[in-house]
């Protein structure tokens, strides 16, 4: 409506302030349509990083001392590297500017070097006098300007092993070591005292003879298992304390012979083996009984590989193939993120930082390549979001959604799939179980009931809408859940029994008196009460003589023994009544209304043609109002599939895929308030969770947007009748 | 009429049946467990055989009776005994209280092994400080056993009288900076209330040490009429309402927890309500249906339909770490690390929760836009009054009411909310009240405790969950008794409203 006045005439003070006024309105309307767009700008925004395309950005390079490395390592604080190279000479330079600040030489030449396995900053040096030298680097300084130092353990004294072709090393949860030596005929695993004693080491070996001429030999999860690998295939040792060395039967590594390069991935569950075929992913598998090396997947290369590096947190690698070119990769996601052609020259020794996000390859001619990584989320694709994915020591690739474990080596597993269909679960069951109750309500309400009846029981209903989903939780999870589980059969008689009983009362009703019945026409809601709570304990009292009767006295067990049904306390039926509660009042209230603004003209004239109330109900006002029960019904499912606390607390919260309706369930919303206090803000978890948070919305947005157009539809016919 | 459009209307009206039925039940459920929480019920002496076929003796008080089948009796392994059939047993649940004393505080009989059942009138229940209830028998005070029952409970109860003083003054002593002579007073206050003591003999028969300053209120429900019994009750209920919980949350009252709620809606109340009623004046009074107008209602549209946890995903990302952060950066860089607006907090929830309830405040307002007569607004306009003016005089105090029904509503809404509050500031227990003496008065950054969330952390969070169970529904009472009245208000509102303005038109 508009002022129909010559604002010009006005006095400058009153058309300042009605010209304010207006705006300031208007900006408050603006500033409403502005919060739920910029909700979603942010959780876009949030979320979109994930899908970013990784990449390996151009190089910087520096002049450092020719040589050809045997170990490049980058220090835990990312900004100094060690570097060990074949003529014995250990340095540690500066990345920012090349510069040494510490060397040192060995007595002999090198012949490998290794980092020890679970330790960050602990290296092997095997010298061509078949001793190993342990190193160190560790933090000197102060705070202010710390610089990384070198340390031989052991008072400097190295530990003389013998002819070797391979050795590796694992640290022990007590700070000790185990050290496996590969020689041409004997596998042997020592046992070393922590590094920083100075006591000269040591200690039993466990020893087994080899004939299968394997090349390598890497440590598996925990230090607990062996892999040997060459000859003719790989081998799995385990390592217990009374048994020894113990082999299992030897697997052939089809592709992945001969043998390139062998790294384990974070947490050693799996190797990368590159092989003439490409790069290939093999795991420890205990299916069938006997742990051996299962292939995982496959990394095609259209050349072959020639060095590797895997991430130190992630399941990432770097591979550099016979080409030049650079290619990185990720396990779990099962591909290789992006490639950059012809930098680093072949015999170039790799480095990764430990946050993966610098890549360092020193060729012998001194040309160190320091090339930035751009590679955030590389756990998150499309196809590990959603489709089943391969992980480590499961026997067949699945829907996992497991984003936190109490170990750092862990694979996170982000499948959403359980997550939408415990969304969807818990929403179907509690619409199973809302809408007949809600809609069957609003019809009564709306054409049966007595006008002094409704004007009581609607609000009455509405101020069910009002009772704090955190209390329904609560009664669900604490006092329905055992309620129930306790009275399954009682539970499941009052189902048969009550809407049963109901058909039979009105079957008797009808052989009232008619004055009787014209009475209480209108009042039957109320009337219902009685022959249903009779009929409920009726089904109480009988559910134990049916249950010792049919199912041996005990539903429960009875339901596992012959069907196989397993039964958790706090399940879907606990969660569909209790969020059925919650989502009732909102269905009933918009259905209601729909039915009721029927035009009356519309049922008037379908019971002057001589139709019965109840087929005017059915075949004039329910179609008409159709739409109106629709969008009531959508409005109802979008508020269960985003509700939170009643899930959260009527639940177990596991997400598992499985559709019983005596299992429980992890929804997309409930996920979101247990991870998100605890997600690292911008890590992947954190925007993952965001994302879901971005499919929750545009769930609802979408059940939403369908009910009110439908809406918005009814009202314009309406208004034509 | 036909039988079947007869059961089809049975069934409907059945289905209005339940959603009555399920209120009430649960409204009574709730009432029912939460008030009898205050309750001071007897003490029973309970004798009986245990597994081992020994008469053991508990004190406590019935809290429910359970039916366990012989069934399930049979194969949790205890030894089925004395009673033939094969019919359901009963089995009493009995808080014994006695934590750290004579540990469980639940004891679980068959009620068909139980010898005895007495009621003896000296039992007493304490209070205590630490490990909730203990109930037995006072023998004596300090070791003097001070002749016959009354006169022992009158020197208990002076006792515990000066007990109650001396923690008062230490309470006192504790706001103030302590120096060495404050803190050597304290200590020695404390040293007061251990230095006195009374004997306890548990039902089993053991004698125990307890000093008084272990002991909070103490109480003897078998000799109790029903006025004192009436009296106890309010007293327990108005410690409830007015004390910090102790005990990680077990035991003590919600005061925090109210304040926390409290506080949180009021701020919020201040934000939500300028904009939604400038966003429903703009819709109703201003604008002329278009693009804009049709953009602005389907945002309110989803704004009311979006889960709320995306309200609180939204909160914690924009608000509390992007917003949070610019207000460290430029006002508390002193503190940092450490995050001042940079954590979860009041201010954070509030706003928050002010999106939230946002599209209420403003479906309320433009209903009750609606309903004032467009020939108010003409003659207002017809007399040389400006939009503003009519809009200020004349229609905005025509719809205070409504405004205020939908900020009733809001308030509801949002002391019922708990998800998104879990990620934009509220905790189990908060160190500090968000509202206190010290200067700016209201900490806009504090975390702070909230009634919804202390029923989620206190029933699903805490370690002794059949303890706190009682607790829990008390709680829960008290939440739904605040929003089943704002909400009744509100209607109330609305109908006085509806009948003001079918007279005005």
């Amino acid at each position: 409506m508009r002022a129909s006045l010559n604002i010009a005439t006005l006095p400058r003070r009153r058309r300042w302030i009605d010209f304010l006024t207006r705006a300031v309105m208007a900006l408050g309307a603006a500033a409403v349509a502005a919060v739920i767009v910029l909700m979603l700008a942010f959780l876009v925004q949030v979320a979109a990083p994930l899908f970013l395309p990784a990449a390996i950005a151009p190089s910087t390079e520096l002049s450092l001392p020719a040589g050809h490395a045997k170990l490049l390592r980058v220090h835990p604080s990312g900004d100094a590297a060690l570097r060990v190279d074949a003529d014995g000479r250990i340095s540690i330079f500066a990345l920012s500017d090349g510069a040494q600040l510490q060397s040192r030489w060995l007595d002999a030449t090198v012949v490998a070097a290794k980092p020890v396995f679970l330790a960050n900053d602990l290296h092997a040096v095997l010298d061509s006098a078949q001793q190993l030298w342990l190193l160190q680097t560790v933090q000197r300084g102060g705070a202010r300007r710390p610089s990384p130092e070198l340390n031989i353990l052991f008072g400097g004294r190295p530990i003389p092993v013998g002819a070797v072709i391979d050795y590796d090393l694992a640290q022990q949860a007590d700070g000790t070591l185990k050290l496996a030596l590969l020689s041409p005929t004997a596998l042997q695993v020592r046992r070393l005292p922590a590094p920083f004693t100075t006591v000269a080491p040591s200690g039993g070996a466990q020893s087994h003879t080899l004939e299968d001429g394997a090349e390598r030999v890497l440590f598996g999860p925990g230090g607990r298992w062996l892999f040997t690998l060459g000859g003719t295939g790989a081998t799995v040792w385990s390592i217990a304390p009374r048994v020894g060395l113990q082999p299992f039967a030897n697997t052939p590594l089809p592709g992945a012979l001969p043998l390139h390069s062998a790294t384990p991935l974070l947490g050693r569950q799996s190797l990368l083996i590159a092989g003439d075929g490409g790069v290939a992913q093999w795991s420890l598998s205990r299916a069938g009984g006997r742990p051996h090396l299962a292939l995982v997947r496959t990394f095609p290369l259209a050349a072959a590989p020639r060095t590797m590096v895997a991430e130190r947190q992630r399941k990432g690698f770097v591979v550099l193939d016979e080409t030049h070119n650079l290619h990185l990769g990720h396990a779990t996601s099962g591909r290789i993120l992006a490639h950059r052609k012809g930098t680093v020259g072949m015999d170039a020794a790799l480095a990764l930082s430990p946050q993966a996000d610098l890549l360092l390859a020193l060729e012998p001619s001194g040309k160190l390549h320091r090339i930035p990584l751009l590679n955030a989320h590389p756990e998150v694709s499309w196809a590990t979001l959603f489709s089943k994915v391969q992980y480590e020591s499961y026997e067949e690739p699945a829907h996992i959604w497991q984003s936190a474990a109490a170990h750092t080596d862990f694979e996170p597993k982000f499948s959403l799939a359980p997550l939408l269909f415990g969304t969807l679960k818990a929403a179907f069951y509690a619409m199973l179980f809302a809408a007949p109750v809600a809609v069957m309500g609003a019809i009564y309400t709306a054409c049966f009931m007595a006008p002094g009846m409704r004007r009581w029981v609607k609000p009455t209903i509405e101020m069910m809408a009002a009772l704090p989903t955190v209390v329904l939780g609560f009664l669900a999870g604490l006092w329905l859940a055992p309620l129930i589980e306790a009275n399954l059969a009682a539970t499941a008689a009052l189902f048969l029994l009550v809407p049963g009983g109901m058909l039979l009362f009105a079957g008797l009703w009808r052989r009232l008196g008619e004055n009787f019945r014209k009475r209480c026409e209108g009042w039957q809601g109320l009337l219902a009460v009685a022959p249903m709570v009779g009929l409920a304990a009726a089904a109480i009292h009988l559910a134990p003589t049916i249950e010792s009767a049919w199912f041996g006295g005990d539903l429960k067990a009875w339901l596992f023994a012959v069907h196989g049904i397993d039964y958790e306390q706090r399940n879907a039926l606990v969660v569909g009544l209790a969020m059925g509660v919650a989502v009732i009042p909102l269905i009933f209230a918009i259905a209601e209304d729909a039915i009721h603004a029927v035009p009356p003209h519309l049922a008037d004239a379908s019971l002057a043609l001589g139709a019965t109330r109840w087929q005017t109900v059915t075949r004039v006002i329910l179609l008409t109002a159709s739409p109106g029960i629709f969008s009531a019904l959508m409005i109802g499912l979008g508020r269960a599939v985003g509700e939170t606390m009643i899930v959260l607390m009527a639940t177990g919260n596991t997400p598992i895929t499985d559709f019983s309706i005596f299992q429980g369930m992890r929804t997309l919303a409930a996920n979101i308030a247990v991870e998100l206090p605890e997600s690292e803000v911008g890590g992947t978890h954190y925007r993952l969770l965001y994302l879901t948070a971005l499919l929750l919305f545009a769930m609802t947005f979408a059940f939403n947007t369908a009910g009110d157009l439908v809406r918005e539809r009814l009202r314009m016919r309406f208004g034509s009748l | 009429m036909r039988f079947g459009s007869q059961a089809w209307i049975w069934l409907n009206a059945a289905a209005v049946g339940l959603c009555l039925c399920t209120l009430t039940g649960l409204l009574l459920l709730i009432a029912v467990r939460g008030l009898g929480h205050f309750w001071p019920a007897d003490l029973q002496l309970y004798a009986y055989l245990d597994d081992a076929g020994a008469t053991r003796r508990v004190l406590g008080e019935l809290i429910e009776t359970e039916t366990v089948s012989r069934r399930q009796h049979r194969e949790s392994g205890t030894a089925l005994d004395l009673v033939p059939g094969d019919g359901p047993l009963q089995r009493l649940v009995i808080k014994t209280g006695n934590r750290r004393l004579d540990p469980p505080d639940f004891a679980h009989i068959f009620e068909h092994r139980i010898e005895s059942v007495s009621a003896p009138p000296d039992a007493v229940v304490l209070e205590r400080v630490e490990w909730g209830n203990a109930h037995g028998e006072v023998l004596a005070v300090n070791g003097a056993a001070h002749g016959n029952g009354d006169r022992l409970w009158q020197a208990f109860k002076q006792r515990m009288e000066a007990a109650h003083r001396v923690r008062e003054t230490i309470k006192a002593l504790a706001g103030t900076t302590l120096e060495a002579a404050e803190e050597e007073r304290r200590r020695r206050l404390h040293r007061q209330l251990d230095a006195n003591s009374f004997t306890l003999r548990l039902a089993n028969g053991r004698l125990a040490e307890v000093p008084f300053g272990d002991v909070l209120r103490a109480w003897r429900p078998n000799r109790m009429n029903l006025a004192e019994k009436l009296g106890h009750y309010v007293e327990t209920f108005w410690l409830f309402l007015s004390q910090p919980p102790r005990e990680a949350n077990a035991e003590g009252g919600v005061f925090p927890a109210i304040l926390g709620t409290v506080t949180m809606v009021l701020l919020m109340s201040v934000l939500v309500t300028p904009l939604g009623v400038a966003a429903a004046i703009y819709l109703h009074e201003y604008a002329r249906p278009g693009v804009f107008v049709r953009l602005i209602r389907i945002a309110v549209n989803n704004l009311a339909g979006v889960p709320s946890i995306i309200y609180g995903v939204f909160g914690l990302g924009f608000f509390v770490y992007l917003m949070g952060d610019a207000v460290d950066q430029t006002l508390f860089r002193d503190s940092l690390p450490a995050p001042t607006f940079g954590a979860p907090g009041l201010l954070w929830a509030s706003l928050t929760l002010a999106l939230l309830t946002l599209p209420v405040v403003v479906v309320s307002t433009e209903e009750g836009l609606s309903r004032i007569p467009k020939t108010l607004r003409e003659g207002s306009l017809a007399l040389g009054a400006t939009q503003a003016e009519t809009l200020f005089r004349l229609v905005l105090p025509a719809a205070s009411p409504s405004v205020l029904t939908g900020l009733i509503l809001a308030v509801a809404r949002a002391a019922g909310e708990v998800a998104p509050l879990m990620l934009v500031g509220v905790v189990k227990l908060a160190p500090n009240l968000p509202v206190d003496g010290e200067f700016p008065y209201l900490h806009l950054e504090r975390k702070f405790m909230h009634l919804g969330f202390h029923i989620f952390d206190l029933g699903f969070q805490s370690p002794n969950v059949a303890a706190t169970r009682p607790l829990v529904y008390a709680t829960a009472l008290l939440l739904v008794a605040v929003i089943v009245t704002l909400n009744l208000t509100a209607i109330l509102l609305r109908n006085r409203l509806a009948w003001k303005f079918r007279q005005l038109s």
